[in-house]
């Protein structure tokens, strides 16, 4: 639970003369994504917080063992806007990922972005997949 | 709860290779030194805002990934902007069908309230909802805006 004062005055000239954020910097800072992640029999869940990331801004690579996500932040600024305060500071986000080789089936890999939030789910190898043994009596 | 027993970094991702604990140290490292890290504000702070001013308008810029429209709610009571909602992330059916590595996203219910400032007019406030941003208008009263004066010849 947080109040604030939305109003800027009062503020140093330096914080208002700010572009508001965020904004496409020429170094941008690197948003970490939260995540969530979780194992079920056939495939590992991978859930993302990337909001203001359009689908054609956004990567889901896989290359040696590893899997990086990555997204542009953008949102509609007014060109004269100055920023009042900013929770969120930067516009790239990325996250990486080591997986491991024999558990991952590279070709089973799906991916989808809805409503700021990224699901990729990566199905196991056969071989690694939660199975019943029958018992015999 | 039982979700609060669980640090993201205290447990690991059992398919990362034998790199995985040093890597996800240094990502600690690195949000700390360099980068405003999302998954420490999330934590407790939930959406996280970005507020804005031109001469016409202030824009509230609520990054709210994940939650339906239905769950969310926006009023404006007595100079108060007030956002309350839920995002569900993670069910009773996750719990019991998955096991779980890593929950660092917000789950809950969450509230909000931003002091608005005199200069705005609370019923001209609208927003609009793309990609998990909320964007909130709110035009300043027609009084406070700069005018522009009509010089005509005589």
């Amino acid at each position: 639970m947080t109040q604030q004062q939305l109003s800027a005055r009062g503020k140093p000239a330096s914080t208002t003369a700010e572009r508001a954020q965020p904004v496409t910097r020429r170094e941008p800072t690197m948003l970490l994504p939260p995540v969530d992640i979780r194992e079920t029999g056939e495939a590992i869940l991978i859930e993302a917080d990337m909001p203001g990331v359009s689908p054609d801004s956004l990567k889901v690579e896989i290359a040696d063992e590893r899997l990086t996500l990555e997204g542009t932040l953008a949102v509609d600024l007014p060109e004269s806007m100055t920023s009042v305060d900013a929770d969120l500071r930067g516009s790239h986000y990325q996250r990486q990922f080591t997986l491991g080789r024999q558990a991952i089936d590279p070709e089973r890999i799906h991916a989808e972005l809805k409503n700021g939030v990224l699901r990729v789910s990566l199905q196991k190898r056969e071989s690694h997949r939660a199975r019943r043994i029958p018992i015999t009596s | 709860m039982w979700f609060d027993l669980m640090s993201p970094f205290e447990t690991d991702f059992p398919f990362f290779n034998e790199m995985g604990p040093f890597r996800s140290a240094l990502e600690s490292w690195f949000a700390d030194s360099f980068n405003r890290d999302v998954r420490a504000s999330s934590a407790n702070r939930f959406p996280l805002v970005n507020i804005g001013e031109t001469e016409q308008e202030f824009r509230i810029y609520v990054f709210a990934p994940g939650v339906d429209q239905k769950d969310l709610s926006v009023e404006i009571k007595e100079g108060l902007l007030t956002i309350t909602g839920k995002r569900t992330t993670t069910t009773e059916k996750d719990i019991k069908e998955s096991t779980i590595y890593r929950q660092e996203r917000f789950n809950g219910e969450f509230l909000r309230t931003l002091s608005l400032p005199d200069s705005v007019d609370p019923d001209a406030i609208t927003g609009q909802a793309k990609n998990g941003v909320i964007t909130l208008i709110l035009p300043k009263k027609a009084a406070l805006q700069p005018k522009r004066v009509e010089v005509r010849a005589a």
